[in-house]
């Protein structure tokens, strides 16, 4: 008795739900999509706090004083009468103030090779050793000699960081050495520098090794003050290579020493939305722009200065960058308060009893002192489970995507419960679908080896006058055509094979047509792959699910020519090509920097795109252009 | 690379010593001595040594020689015992070699032990013994941590040559983090016969030997002997506190005093010592003043390097001493001299899974090779691979043949939670090189109950010791042996092993879920387990 009415309830829960899943997955998309703009407001937010008790921020006394600000000065001077000068020439200058100053100092040269050219460098570095430290810490205050535009010349960060170490250097209280860094160029000299720390080679760069070193570096702090004026806000740089973030008691500290002591203003990245200390929210607008600029530099994987690189080897970071304003009725600074943030946060990060552990190291800042946290941003797992118009797929349920909501909305996944649905039976053939998704993943796998020689590539087709990226682009769309093209044609005359060998079956047992079984093991696999992604990379997730998951869910082959148009369009519109021309980046550019984070930073977006993104576009491509029957 | 001024104090010693040892009445001998060296960057080194010398320590009758050392070590069998605390690290680059033979940071202790069945016992006790004296964690030198170098720590006392190696063995341990303070440097005062009352000794004033650039505290006890033929075997406790100041970052200027430096002056020599000496070595340049002027000057012939010597029992007022240079503001010298061997380690690699350690081993001489006995102590959670043992030689790899560096080597295999690879190397490093071991490992995953409070700051890696042997030019007969031995001390490192996250969070899913596991099994049990109900009487029939 019991046992029966167990039963029957399933049966009704399984009907219930196979009649609401397509619904609820549109329902689920649209929540997903809307969290993400209520993220934002006020009550999702909380205010941050120092997790770390024996940060104690703000709390000393700085000594940081005019005579040091004169110095720095002096400093700027002859910084910006050498910006001209070579790289040797600048290191030795550096080197000669350093040493003159008591430091312990070194150089080192490297070299890369970047989009076919070498670009050389050198590093000076000098370590004041901790009075009585016993060296196992270290803390870095870097300067790099371009801003992080890549352009500007640091001037006033390369000052303060001299100045600075100076003025540090008084004082017997230091628990961990420092390691003072003016790093040649914008993200290539630090990256040189790490790796040679490391003594760990993973990009092709030659540096020379180091023979001056300290302890286990804790955390770092980057200058990044262009030119020789005064500044209007503080903007801090936290997003590391491939949306790596440092601990976020980081950036509270240095929020708290702006706030209490420095009186400095600060905003994040440099949206230009000053941080009202009375009013730690903000209002929504600036909240939502600091939200997607955040997602924007963390989907991208690009380091938004040269603190990002230190994130890759579990060294907590920040930049600190100097936002110039022309408006003349502002309240600016220069390096007293500079000084000042620097050395309060020092005296902070010296009190660090461990590694950085205690507070986040997933959220996301609508404002510098309010924070998401990653389990309320986690996200929205809308679960969809495939077209059950699909009569033959129930394997095909898949989770995909991202963003926030509670447990509630989580996976439902329809194999557990088709217990006894008749339809179940009908065989599914999945060898030719696997070899579909393995044939698109070798596609894919090509058009990474063809970006990435895409300097050697463009030579050639330059003798031909051909625009070296245009060369580029058309190979790869050729080889996806192509790969597309073949799968589809041998789908055809399979499915034209079948039909004639199997004219008699009954129906609830013929095979489930393939493109419908191929369907199902794309859904899947986007679906794992974006699950994956968001505890990576959260901010790439969601834009990954964003682009594909309703074109994915809707897609399916059809006699329609019309139909068949849009859908190819939209797939053309999603594909890499499609949203680089869309967005209307220079290609040229976008694609020599990407390249270059690739090969010397180890920014995995570009392989991300080829050998996972674009494959399952092309899957689709395949299943568009399907037999229907 | 053997130090000229010790042996400048040797003889210096011997001269008073001779004609003391037959007048002193006690059969124990004091003598106090401070070193002052201003050094190359604008630092000051200053130097203590306390000596007393005992005939009958067997007997339980103590004259000067503090009886708490000398009851530990006749009970625990000890033939020699050495002892040392540091903070900071020596700069070998900057300050050239230490006057004190030990610089490692933290603790370090190593002692010769007579050969007996209780041997294992004897250290554990002694360093328990020691550990209560100077109120340091020295009972954490365990089996785990303690290791028996077969070519460093050598002896140093004087011994016929028998014995030097057979009736007695090795043990070493050491304790990087141990920080050292005024804890530890009470009781190590309360050895010496004036306390820090009255002589030398008054100034060793705690607040200003901790806030200092460097700071080294030794005990030292071994069989000396004072005459050619050694007929009476002495006992030697030498006390050492080495601390470099640093009056450039106060100042700017590298002027010091003593009263600047130790915050007090001397008022008189200790009555017991029959040697109270202030030796300040004098720099090359001749562009400073010191007041009062030295009362004797003495050169060393070899080097020429001249030192001033001022008698503190010829002092009949407060001593005072001061040293001014002649410039407005020190500046920093721009291309410092660098001392001909020194050595510099770290670990190479990120992330908690491999790692690699390194070694970089200069030879900066521009013409001798030189060498040394590499002795590195590695704890077992560092899993080491022999194979990876890399040897270059300024950057280019030797893997044999005669310019192999190595030119003997000792290995000691880990043994998980018992004992840490030890790796002990007599290496030649050829002249005006840099010399790089490389060496790889897998970091273990520890038990979580294995991790320290501070689990996230990581594990300690004690020095890498260093040493170059020089024969003693031996001023006593030829059966005695006895040489001098230099350590060079490399830092110690902090490693990250995987760490459990150890916060609030993670005790309550634990906690949680190994309730729900308790209860989910017991709850399993209940239900898939059939009952049935026996018959009793069938029961009993089977």
């Amino acid at each position: 008795m019991t046992m029966r009415t167990r039963l029957l309830r399933r049966r009704n829960i399984i009907r219930t739900l196979k009649k609401w899943i397509p619904k609820l997955r549109f329902i689920l998309f649209a929540v997903g999509v809307t969290w993400l703009f209520v993220l934002p407001s006020k009550q999702y937010s909380k205010r941050t706090y120092i997790s770390e008790n024996a940060l104690l921020p703000g709390q000393v006394k700085t000594y940081y004083s005019w005579s040091e600000v004169n110095e720095a000065s002096v400093y700027a001077e002859s910084i910006e009468s050498l910006v001209n000068a070579s790289s040797l020439e600048k290191a030795a200058a550096i080197e000669r103030e350093l040493r003159k100053s008591g430091f312990k100092t070194a150089t080192q040269n490297f070299t890369v090779n970047i989009l076919g050219k070498p670009i050389t460098g050198v590093n000076v570095f000098a370590i004041l050793n901790a009075p009585r430290g016993d060296g196992t810490e270290a803390l870095v205050l870097s300067a790099p000699w371009k801003s992080k535009d890549g352009i500007t010349d640091n001037i006033n960060g390369v000052a303060a960081a001299l100045s600075i170490g100076n003025s540090l250097k008084k004082y017997t209280y230091w628990s961990k050495d420092i390691i003072l860094l003016i790093s040649d160029g914008a993200e290539i000299g630090v990256q040189a520098w790490l790796e040679a720390y490391h003594d760990y080679q993973r990009s092709d760069m030659i540096g020379s090794p180091l023979l001056l070193r300290s302890g286990a570096i804790q955390a770092a702090v980057n200058l990044d003050f262009p030119g020789t004026h005064s500044y209007r806000a503080l903007g801090l740089f936290f997003e590391g290579l491939n949306g790596q973030l440092p601990n976020l008691d980081l950036l509270n500290i240095v929020v708290r020493i702006c706030r209490v002591s420095a009186y400095i203003p600060v905003m994040l990245h440099e949206t230009g939305h000053i941080y009202q200390y009375n009013d730690d929210y903000g209002d929504y607008k600036s909240s939502l722009h600091n939200l997607i600029t955040t997602m924007k530099f963390q989907a991208l994987g690009h380091p938004t200065g040269n603190h990002g690189l230190f994130l890759r080897y579990k060294i907590d970071a920040i930049t600190l960058y100097g936002k110039v304003d022309e408006e003349v009725n502002q309240q600016k600074f220069r390096f007293y308060e500079i000084g000042s943030v620097v050395e309060s946060t020092f005296r902070s990060l010296n009190n660090l009893l461990e590694h950085f552990h205690q507070s986040f190291f997933f959220y996301l800042l609508p404002s510098p002192e309010r924070y998401i946290s990653i389990d309320h941003a986690l996200a929205l797992w809308a679960s969809t489970g495939d077209d059950p118009n699909i009569q033959s797929a129930p394997s095909s349920s898949v989770t995909v995507t991202a963003t926030p909501g509670s447990s509630k909305d989580a996976k439902h996944t329809v194999d557990d419960l088709a217990v006894a649905l008749p339809y179940n039976r009908r065989p599914r053939r999945i060898a030719f679908p696997l070899a579909v998704l393995i044939g698109t993943h070798a596609a894919g796998l090509v058009i990474l080896f063809v970006v990435k020689n895409h300097f050697d590539i463009s030579r050639l087709a330059e003798l031909f006058g051909i625009p070296g990226y245009l060369s580029t682009l058309s190979l790869t769309s050729s080889i996806s055509i192509v790969t597309t093209s073949v799968l589809v044609t041998t789908l055809e005359s399979r499915s034209l094979a079948n039909s004639r060998s199997q004219p008699l079956r009954p129906a609830n047992l013929t095979p489930s047509p393939d493109w419908a079984v191929l369907k199902c093991f794309s859904l899947a696999y986007t679906g794992m792959i974006i699950s994956c992604l968001s505890v990576l990379n959260y901010s790439l997730a969601v834009f990954v699910a964003l682009a594909v998951v309703i074109p994915f869910s809707l897609f399916r082959p059809t006699e329609q020519q019309l139909l068949r148009a849009l859908q190819l369009f939209v797939l053309l519109v999603i594909s890499p090509p499609g949203l680089l021309l869309l967005s209307g980046v220079d290609i040229r550019a976008f694609l020599e920097w990407q390249l270059s984070e690739y090969l010397v930073l180890g920014n995995y977006l570009l392989p991300f795109v080829c050998c996972t993104y674009w494959p399952t576009i092309l899957a689709y491509g395949i299943i568009v252009f399907a037999p229907v029957r | 690379m053997w130090q000229p001024y010790r042996l400048v104090y040797l003889l210096l010693f011997n001269q008073i010593l001779l004609i003391s040892i037959y007048s002193a009445k006690t059969s124990d001998q004091f003598r106090e001595n401070l070193i002052i060296k201003p050094l190359p960057d604008g630092k000051v080194l200053t130097h203590f040594e306390f000596s007393i010398h005992s005939s009958n320590v067997d007997e339980s009758d103590y004259d000067l020689f503090p009886r708490s050392i000398g009851q530990i070590f006749q009970t625990y069998k000890a033939r020699e015992l050495h002892l040392t605390f540091t903070q900071g690290r020596w700069n070998y680059e900057g300050w050239g070699y230490p006057i004190a033979p030990s610089a490692g940071t933290g603790v370090e202790l190593w002692a010769w032990l007579w050969k007996n069945e209780n041997l294992d016992k004897n250290w554990r006790s002694l360093t328990n013994a020691l550990a209560g004296v100077f109120c340091a964690s020295l009972n954490f030198i365990d089996e785990r941590s303690t290791v028996q170098p077969r070519l460093s720590f050598r002896p140093e006392g004087v011994y016929i040559d028998s014995e030097l190696f057979n009736s007695a063995e090795l043990r070493y341990g050491s304790l990087p983090h141990e920080n050292v303070c005024t804890e530890n440097l009470t009781p190590w005062l309360k050895l010496l016969p004036c306390k820090s009352k009255a002589g030398i000794s008054s100034l060793l004033n705690s607040h200003k030997l901790y806030n200092s650039n460097f700071h080294s505290m030794s005990v030292h006890v071994q069989p000396v002997c004072q005459q050619k033929e050694c007929h009476n075997s002495q006992l030697e406790i030498l006390q050492t506190v080495s601390t470099v100041f640093d009056p450039v970052r106060e100042s700017g200027k590298r002027d010091w005093s003593l009263y600047q430096l130790f915050d007090r002056d001397i008022t008189r020599a200790c009555p017991l010592a029959i040697e109270s000496n202030i030796v300040l070595m004098l720099p090359e340049v001749e562009d400073y003043s010191i007041d009062p002027e030295p009362f004797s000057i003495q050169t060393v012939d070899s080097t020429k390097r001249r030192f001033g010597v001022y008698d503190l029992t010829k002092s009949k007022t407060n001593f005072k001493l001061m040293m001014k240079w002649k410039e407005a503001f020190f500046e920093y010298d721009i291309n410092p001299i660098q001392p001909d061997v020194y050595a510099h380690r770290y670990f190479t690699g990120f992330g908690q899974e491999h790692g690699g350690i390194k070694v970089n081993l200069f030879n900066r001489n521009p013409t001798n090779s030189i060498n040394i006995q590499y002795c590195d102590v590695i704890p077992w959670y560092l899993r080491l691979y022999m194979h990876t043992l890399k040897v270059t030689v300024n950057g280019n790899e030797i893997s044999s043949g005669p310019s192999y560096p190595i030119k003997q080597l000792f290995y000691q295999l880990a043994v998980d939670r018992s004992r840490p690879s030890v790796m002990e190397a007599n290496i030649s490093l050829p002249a005006d090189t840099i010399t790089t071991l490389s060496i790889e490992f897998d970091k273990a995953f520890i038990k979580y109950t294995e991790h320290p409070p501070d689990a996230n700051r990581g594990f300690d890696v004690g020095s890498a010791v260093i040493t170059t042997l020089s024969k003693a030019e031996s001023k006593w007969d030829s059966i005695l042996y006895q040489q001098t031995q230099d350590g060079i001390y490399t830092e110690t490192l902090l490693i990250s092993l995987p760490t459990p996250d150890f916060s609030m969070p993670y005790n309550v899913i634990t906690l949680t879920c190994t309730v729900i596991a308790l209860f989910f099994g017991s709850m399993f049990n209940l239900l898939t387990r059939r009952f049935v109900a026996l018959d009793s009487e069938n029961r009993d029939k089977k």
